[in-house]
């Protein structure tokens, strides 16, 4: 099979709080059922993490609250300090290196230019009280866009697309319900066609009947725009439901990953099992 | 005039016998011109000094005087303005304190000073190479209205991260349909740095691209001196759709002068009751008057 | 004909004059410095203090000169500071070897030494005393005889004091700053600008200078509740410390002289669990000159400037230490008063175009 080069490819990833001492390895991790070591109190949140995303796939990263997932997605995005491990990313203007090496300078016109991220928190992908259009303005003059009639119409566009009344542009996301704070992170994070998107635990938090609409949105999007995405969540729903290729992590590392509807059918790893067995319940 | 003939002038007055040629110690001169010399090397970028108590408060002009005071020789001529004025409180007050610690000779003609002090003005007459125009300072860090903690802006300029100055005029298009900024208007500096200007009005910023004047920037209370060399590329920033402006006086003439390409004071005349117009720059509006008594 | 923009040079300097005629208009006696040094000494204290220069004489000068205003007299001894090269830096002492005049511990009744309660006017309830209203020199001679007479014979005070907080560091109840065995190095503020997160050195030394208004704010905030440090004065101390200087030419150190200063130890109970067991932490102040109140706001806000994720005003490093400079936020509040015609002009034009804009 030939498969195109990955638009991203992350191997080794690796964070920690605390020093580390030499017997870490000897008691955390999957097998111990624990990522604190006893000895010397170091937090291993994700140890030597491994992921390739293909052009137009949708990797999905599932595991409970504390598996280290939602921290690969913020290392990738640089809010997190990784303390190992080699990124690269496939995509115009950017450099052949590991780009955790790069000064805060590089990575934040990278960060800006390829990546577009959605939090679980809409506080933390957006500021509540510059308008939606500002929010989605914001990114676009970070790449260098300088007049406004040609940002406000590029953010109608994305508003229509994501399904928030265009003529509420001018509005703060701060009046907004949770669903319509969402679609409109979305929009911003789709707003420089990003190549790669990261999606944090972004239904988490909504009503249910919100969380199909939102999920909609973003599998409608995917159809349309073929964006290479990860998605993080500890709800196997969403895996399911938008991702094709999917790791489950565990006490900072990764336990299992393969195709989303094969692990989903027959899961291997027996905490995998686990998950997949309490969800069905 | 060498320095120790200066001193041997001086009679037995306290100030004299206490306080040395230009009032700050020589150590700490040579530290300022360090760094203005360093700020001289990145344009518009904002280097921290050692910043001196000076006998005027803080806000006062403390900035520009220790950049005057470390610069000035027995030779140079020396004018102070504020408000565009030479007779204004704080020009008279620091014009007053340069001349008891150094005696140069003080002039309000722009072209006849060497060195120049400023608040909030540029002077209208152009400006030529060899003058140095110091400027008063109260907020040195064009960020700060958008963010105020100083470690994060550091880490703004640090990494050209602009676009929250940039949002904040999109944002004000949208509410206001204009760029709502007055005075202190944000400037890009050799396309790198973003330079607040000291509140001078939008109708100077202009006067600072590609000038022939090195252009002296010093805060006392925040610590920071800049500098904008001449022939630097200056920029306000603007949208192509809603560009930078100045201040409009279209059919407005000086009351005194008739000046009509000059920055005008609004005020109302206590006799009649209409809005009148004058120039804000005193010395320019004085100019005009004895050039046009000598054409007629 | 040209009038509008003359005849400022002359009323700036009546204005002066007319400040100078209000203090002598009504013929009292002139203030002789010795009376402002001796009589109104916390004064002179905080103007040391806050003007960050130890000399009681030039503190009584520029008291009387600037009619009383605490601010306005730091103020001048910050302005003289500048005109002086500086000459060297003294060397490091400890406060265990200060000449002590005054020592109170809240955290323990008996402590090492002994409470020592020295001068202070904590005790006295605040009355006015209407017999100051006409004190005449005899009486004020006789007044100085009596105190004389009534203070009890004391036996002289120990040269130096073990330090209270010490009790606690031994037993291992107090969190010990992390060090790798060197002294980092000290940065002086008054030569190079505070940058953030500013080094310990440069933070103390910002709070020694600043206002002790703005220190009381601050702290009292932290104290009241936007905040968690739960102080307990561990030791306040008044006292003399020697000043030592190394000889330029023989390289010996000296002692030149020494200086008045108030010290606080303040004990956060709110406990520290870094290491393997929770401890206690101290919060440091000392100022120069008697002043309480300061040392210990400084000590408060020391701890709670050390939060490591601040949530109240008082545990921002930044916050605090730019805001309680009381010179700077002197003259930047009074530059207020100073013309600003043409910024206002342009503020004017921009309101005006943009509501013909929202008219339109």
């Amino acid at each position: 099979m030939n498969l195109p080069h990955p638009i991203l490819e992350a191997r080794g990833l690796t964070k920690r709080y605390g020093d580390g001492c030499p017997t870490c390895f000897d008691h955390t991790g999957a097998a111990h059922g624990r990522n604190r070591c006893p000895d010397c109190g170091t937090v291993w949140a994700c140890r030597d993490v491994d992921l390739t995303i293909h052009p137009q796939e949708v990797l999905g990263v599932v595991g409970e609250s504390g598996s280290g997932k939602s921290t690969v997605l913020k290392m990738l995005h640089y809010d997190l300090e990784a303390d190992g491990g080699d990124m690269r990313v496939r995509a115009e203007g950017v450099e052949d290196s590991n780009l955790f090496d790069l000064t805060s300078f590089r990575k934040r016109q990278l960060r800006n230019a390829v990546m577009g991220i959605v939090y679980q928190h809409p506080h933390l992908g957006l500021r509540m009280n510059v308008s939606s259009g500002g929010n989605i303005a914001e990114r676009l003059l970070m790449a260098g866009w300088r007049n406004v009639g040609d940002m406000r119409n590029r953010a109608s566009e994305l508003l229509e697309r994501t399904e928030v009344p265009v003529e509420r542009m001018d509005e703060a996301p701060r009046n907004f319900s949770g669903g319509m704070q969402q679609r409109v992170q979305i929009a911003k994070a789709l707003s420089n066609r990003p190549a790669l998107l990261l999606l944090d635990e972004v239904t988490t938090g909504l009503d249910v009947s919100v969380q199909a609409r939102v999920l909609d949105l973003i599998r409608r999007l995917q159809e349309e725009l073929h964006v290479a995405t990860l998605v993080v969540s500890h709800d196997l729903g969403v895996i399911r439901m938008l991702t094709t290729r999917c790791m489950v992590m565990k006490n900072g590392q990764v336990v299992e990953s393969g195709l989303t509807d094969q692990i989903l059918e027959d899961p291997q790893h027996a905490y995998t099992q686990l998950l997949v067995s309490s969800a069905l319940v | 005039m060498k320095l120790a003939e200066w001193t041997e002038r001086q009679t037995g007055e306290t100030r004299r016998a206490v306080y040395s040629f230009a009032f700050i110690d020589e150590g700490a001169k040579r530290e300022i011109r360090r760094k203005t010399l360093k700020a001289v090397a990145i344009p518009g970028y904002q280097v921290p000094f050692g910043s001196r108590e000076m006998p005027v408060a803080r806000g006062w002009g403390t900035g520009g005087i220790q950049l005057t005071l470390s610069l000035i020789g027995p030779d140079d001529i020396l004018k102070i303005i504020d408000q565009g004025s030479d007779d204004s409180v704080n020009a008279v007050n620091i014009r007053k304190f340069v001349r008891s610690v150094t005696d140069v000779e003080t002039t309000t003609e722009t072209a006849a000073a060497t060195l120049i002090q400023t608040r909030h003005r540029i002077p209208e007459e152009p400006m030529r190479d060899g003058q140095i125009l110091v400027f008063q300072v109260p907020i040195p860090e064009p960020l700060r209205d958008v963010e105020p903690s100083e470690a994060e802006t550091r880490r703004m300029h640090a990494e050209a991260d602009y676009s929250r100055m940039w949002l904040h005029l999109y944002e004000d298009i949208v509410k206001y349909k204009e760029i709502t900024i007055g005075s202190r208007y944000p400037l890009m500096v050799n396309d790198r740095h973003l330079m607040d200007p000291s509140p001078i009005p939008r109708w100077d910023c202009p006067k600072l691209h590609q000038s022939e004047t090195l252009y002296l920037f010093g805060a006392g209370r925040e610590k920071r001196i800049y500098a904008i060399p001449p022939w630097t590329e200056v920029e306000p920033l603007g949208f192509e759709d809603h560009p930078f402006r100045v201040e409009n006086f279209e059919g407005k003439t000086c009351r005194f002068c008739g000046a009509d390409n000059a920055f005008l004071d609004e005020m109302k005349d206590e006799e009649t009751g209409e809005t009148v117009y004058s120039c804000s720059d005193t010395a320019y509006c004085l100019k005009v008057l004895n050039e046009k008594g000598a054409d007629s | 004909m040209y009038v509008a923009v003359k005849g400022g040079r002359e009323a700036i300097e009546n204005a002066a004059k007319a400040f100078r005629h209000q203090q002598v208009r009504n013929g009292s006696d002139p203030l002789h410095l010795e009376q402002i040094r001796d009589q109104l000494s916390l004064a002179v204290d905080r103007v040391m203090g806050e003007g960050g220069m130890y000399d009681p004489d030039y503190g009584a000068l520029a008291l009387k000169q600037c009619a009383g205003d605490v601010l306005e007299a730091s103020f001048m001894l910050r302005a003289f500071c500048t005109t002086q090269p500086r000459l060297g830096y003294s060397l490091p002492t400890s406060t265990s070897e200060m000449r002590v005049i005054r020592r109170i511990s809240a955290a323990f009744k008996d402590i090492p030494g002994g409470q020592v309660l020295g001068p202070t006017s904590d005790y006295l309830l605040r009355l006015l005393n209407f017999e100051l209203m006409k004190e005449e020199d005899p009486e004020y001679q006789q007044t100085l005889g009596r105190l004389l007479e009534e203070l009890p014979e004391a036996d002289p005070l120990p040269v130096s004091f073990p330090k209270v907080v010490d009790l606690l560091r031994e037993e291992g109840l107090l969190a010990m700053p992390e060090t790798d065995g060197v002294a980092p190095p000290l940065v002086d503020i008054t030569r190079e600008s505070l940058s953030f997160p500013a080094p310990r050195s440069a933070a103390l030394q910002a709070m020694a200078r600043a206002e002790t208004g703005g220190l009381l704010a601050l702290a009292y905030s932290s104290m009241r509740g936007y905040g968690m440090i739960h102080p307990t004065v561990g030791e306040l101390r008044v006292g003399y410390l020697p000043v030592h200087v190394v000889n330029p030419y023989t390289g010996e150190k000296e002692c030149i002289g020494e200086a008045k200063v108030t010290e606080a130890e303040i004990i956060s109970e709110t406990r520290d669990d870094s290491g393997d067991l929770p401890r206690f932490s101290l919060g440091y102040g000392l100022c120069l000159g008697h002043n309480e109140t300061k040392a210990i706001s400084m000590a408060v806000l020391d701890r709670s400037t050390q939060a490591e994720e601040p949530q109240a005003p008082s545990e921002d490093q930044e916050f605090v230490l730019l805001h309680t400079e009381g010179i700077e936020s002197m003259g930047f509040c009074n530059h207020f008063k100073l013309p600003h015609y043409v910024t206002f002009q342009s503020a004017l034009d921009r309101l005006r175009t943009s509501r013909e804009k929202l008219q339109s």
